[in-house]
């Protein structure tokens, strides 16, 4: 009894110890976490509730720049373009990439070119992404116009349509993530054990059924990586509308995060810009959580 | 003892060195060194600054050794808000045309009132009235202005002889030329008979091909007291209707705006657009370098003359001194310097642009170019913008009114109203602040 006591004794100094250690090992990381994470979010939050331009000290306003925010049609309209832009993307994008993987999950010859030419555009940065679109959008000169003209279409204003160009920014986003979200659901696909389509064939199952009812279900941690990380994506999207629209035309690609910077650096609304990032926040906040709650029920 | 004696030996050498390079640093008669930010700049600027008008200075001022920054317009005034927040501006800097009301409010430039009455050489009368005024606020002069992007009209000589008509002088003979110089291809427009703006409805510049016709319409953004916008009275409506007719009524450019740059080319200078007043003087340049052997093709006149006045619009570039700067006479120096007119017309040459000063028009340069001498003398037509630090706030309210009524969504009047009214809703935000 006594040896056992000594022994749970050594146990639980042991763990004290080695949870010291650990502490000691998280403290550099934590501080600059805390200094590049916390602090910034904490300091946004608070300036959402300040007058500041950027140069003077703020002044505490209250609950003022929330109350504009809400009557504000461009607040709206930036909320509305992010929830349309971040939900049209991620459910192509998972249709999308899942289809491609699918299709290049077999063994044939050239399979390895076309993978790399899926993959490629997500390795290009995505300001050159956006430049290399603008000159395939632009309405005189651009390729698209001229291969709808020479097939008998109306060529289009792409970016300068107000109907056409969130559309035409959601697809310069499938392009750029489907090669990257490809390569994850091959992962996951070639994952799966062969047994379990064995069994599947056994029991009489279709093409059809095994992809549903042994590939999808499968699958279900994949889609959710997916979902955030394309959500993440999306949702911080800066250089895109930045360089392809600035928001425009007619506010028709306003999303919450250019807005952030439009107010805070063009404007110098520091103050009011920190309502759109504490939005944003809110928004992501709700959607990790609904995601982690779905995970962990798995 | 022996142990340590190395050790103390070194320590005092080290010692020693720093008290030298303190001494050094602090002994009078060091070169002072003014650190200078270049905004505005190409090529053959920088090889005009750096090899001619530097050099020049400092030969002039041995004590005084320039350190040039070149840096872009993008993220440059992010950049300069950081830079004097943290300290650590630039002794002397460019500024865009709507920056001076902003470093004004804010206290980031040096009043140069004491520095101009004290230096009759550097002849601030010779500066266009307009440009001066530009650089007023709060009743000092923040800044002086190094180029002016000044709109005078332009066209293709040989695009309008061929349409067979002259270069238009009021809006309707504007129409007139303009439907006249328009040609379609398949029912696709190949050539614009007026390029109303070369840049997409998405961006936040439109504006910039309004508002000549907003001033020769007798309109304004603001009221003359600045407390109000004004821009939704009939001078606006005029503009904006007449804007409206030659696009989507006359189809004298492809909808919604105009023909767009291709390649970054803007089309008057491909041939693709007969005429056009919304011009940066950087089309000069860009024809020389990309059309030369049509560069006289590209003709200037004076903006066009509306139901009001002849007027048009003009971005004021400035040069400021910091008033975080330890040497603002040195600084001053370099101004006085960079903008006297022998390196005025230097750096003009350089950059294909127009000076802020009236005399200007007389140098060798500007006497042997017919666009830049045309662009020179339209500044005295030229308005600009209102002084409010936050006139950018109003671009995207402007763009949106004209946009409004270009896709049909809205009459002039309606679409300005609406215009106006987000205006006064930044003025009263602004100025309760």
């Amino acid at each position: 009894m006594t040896d056992q006591k000594s022994m749970r004794k050594g146990v639980g100094s042991f763990k004290k110890r080695e949870a010291h250690a650990a502490l000691l090992f998280l403290v550099i990381p934590l501080f600059f976490f805390s200094l590049f994470k916390i602090y910034p979010m904490l300091s946004n939050f608070y300036l959402s509730f300040t007058r500041y331009n950027m140069v003077s000290q703020p002044q505490w306003v209250g609950l003022s720049n929330y109350l504009e925010a809400l009557q504000d049609r461009v607040f709206w309209a930036a909320v509305r373009n992010t929830v349309v832009y971040g939900l049209s993307v991620i459910l192509v994008i998972m249709a999308l990439s899942l289809l491609v993987a699918i299709a290049l999950n077999k063994i044939l010859p050239g399979v390895i070119i076309f993978r790399s030419c899926f993959y490629a555009p997500s390795v290009i940065s995505i300001v050159v992404v956006s430049m290399i679109w603008m000159w395939l959008y632009q309405p005189q000169a651009g390729l698209i116009n001229y291969v709808l003209e020479k097939i008998g279409f109306e060529p289009q204003f792409w970016l300068d349509n107000p109907h056409l160009a969130l559309s035409s920014v959601i697809i310069v986003t499938i392009w750029q993530q489907l090669g990257y979200n490809m390569i994850i659901f091959l992962a996951g696909l070639q994952g799966i054990p062969d047994l379990l389509y064995e069994a599947a064939t056994i029991d009489g199952a279709g093409r059809w059924s095994k992809f549903w009812y042994v590939t999808i279900p499968s699958l279900k941690p994949i889609f959710l990586f997916v979902i955030v990380t394309t959500f993440i994506f999306v949702f911080r999207n800066f250089p895109i509308i930045f360089i392809m629209t600035e928001g425009g035309p007619f506010n028709t690609t306003n999303t919450l995060v250019y807005e952030v910077y439009r107010n805070s650096f063009n404007y110098s609304r520091g103050g009011y810009g920190a309502v759109f990032a504490v939005v944003l926040l809110s928004i992501c906040l709700v959607f990790s959580l609904i995601n982690l709650r779905l995970l962990r029920s798995e | 003892m022996r142990r340590y004696a190395s050790k103390l030996a070194l320590i005092g050498l080290g010692i020693g060195a720093i008290c030298l390079f303190i001494a050094a640093a602090s002994c009078p008669g060091k070169k002072i060194e003014l650190h200078t930010m270049i905004v505005d700049w190409n090529d053959a600027t920088r090889e005009a600054i750096d090899k001619v008008i530097v050099p020049a200075f400092e030969k002039e001022n041995p004590n005084i050794t320039v350190k040039v920054e070149y840096t872009h317009w993008a993220g440059y005034m992010e950049k300069t808000t950081t830079a004097f927040q943290g300290g650590t501006s630039p002794d002397v800097f460019q500024g865009g045309a709507v920056w001076a009301a902003k470093v004004g409010e804010y206290g980031w430039a040096l009043p140069l009132d004491d520095f101009i009455s004290k230096s009759p050489d550097f002849n601030w009368e010779d500066f266009f009235p307009v440009y001066r005024e530009d650089c007023v606020i709060k009743g000092k002069i923040v800044g002086v202005p190094y180029r002016a992007d000044v709109r005078p009209f332009l066209y293709r000589e040989s695009l309008l002889k061929e349409a067979g008509v002259k270069p238009p002088d009021t809006w309707e003979e504007l129409k007139e030329a303009a439907v006249k110089c328009t040609k379609r291809e398949n029912g696709k427009i190949v050539q614009c008979g007026y390029n109303f703006f070369f840049l997409g409805a998405r961006g936040f510049q439109l504006h910039q091909a309004f508002l000549p016709f907003l001033y020769q319409g007798g309109g304004t953004i603001l009221n003359e007291e600045g407390t109000e916008a004004a821009i939704n009275g009939p001078g606006g409506v005029g503009a904006l209707e007449l804007v409206n007719t030659l696009i989507n009524d006359l189809k004298v450019c492809p909808t919604p705006v105009g023909m767009e740059q291709i390649g970054g080319v803007t089309p008057i200078i491909l041939g693709k657009s007969a005429m056009i007043s919304n011009s940066y003087s950087v089309l000069f340049g860009d024809m020389k370098k990309y059309n030369p052997d049509q560069y006289d093709d590209l003709m200037a006149k004076l903006p066009l003359k509306g139901p009001v006045k002849r007027a048009t619009h003009a971005w004021v570039n400035k040069f400021f001194i910091s008033s975080q700067s330890k040497h603002p006479e040195e600084g001053w120096k370099l101004l006085v310097h960079f903008l006297s007119p022998k390196y005025s017309e230097i750096y003009s040459e350089a950059f294909v642009c127009v000076p802020g000063r009236r005399s200007m028009i007389e140098r060798p340069f500007f006497k042997g170019d017919q666009k830049l001498g045309v662009a020179l003398q339209s500044s005295e037509y030229a308005h600009t913008f209102p002084k409010k630090p936050y006139v950018f706030d109003m671009f995207k309210p402007i763009n949106d009114g004209i946009l409004a009524t270009l896709y049909g969504y809205s009459s002039a009047q309606d679409a300005l109203n609406q215009t106006a009214r987000e205006i006064n809703k930044l003025i009263k935000f602004h100025e309760k602040s």
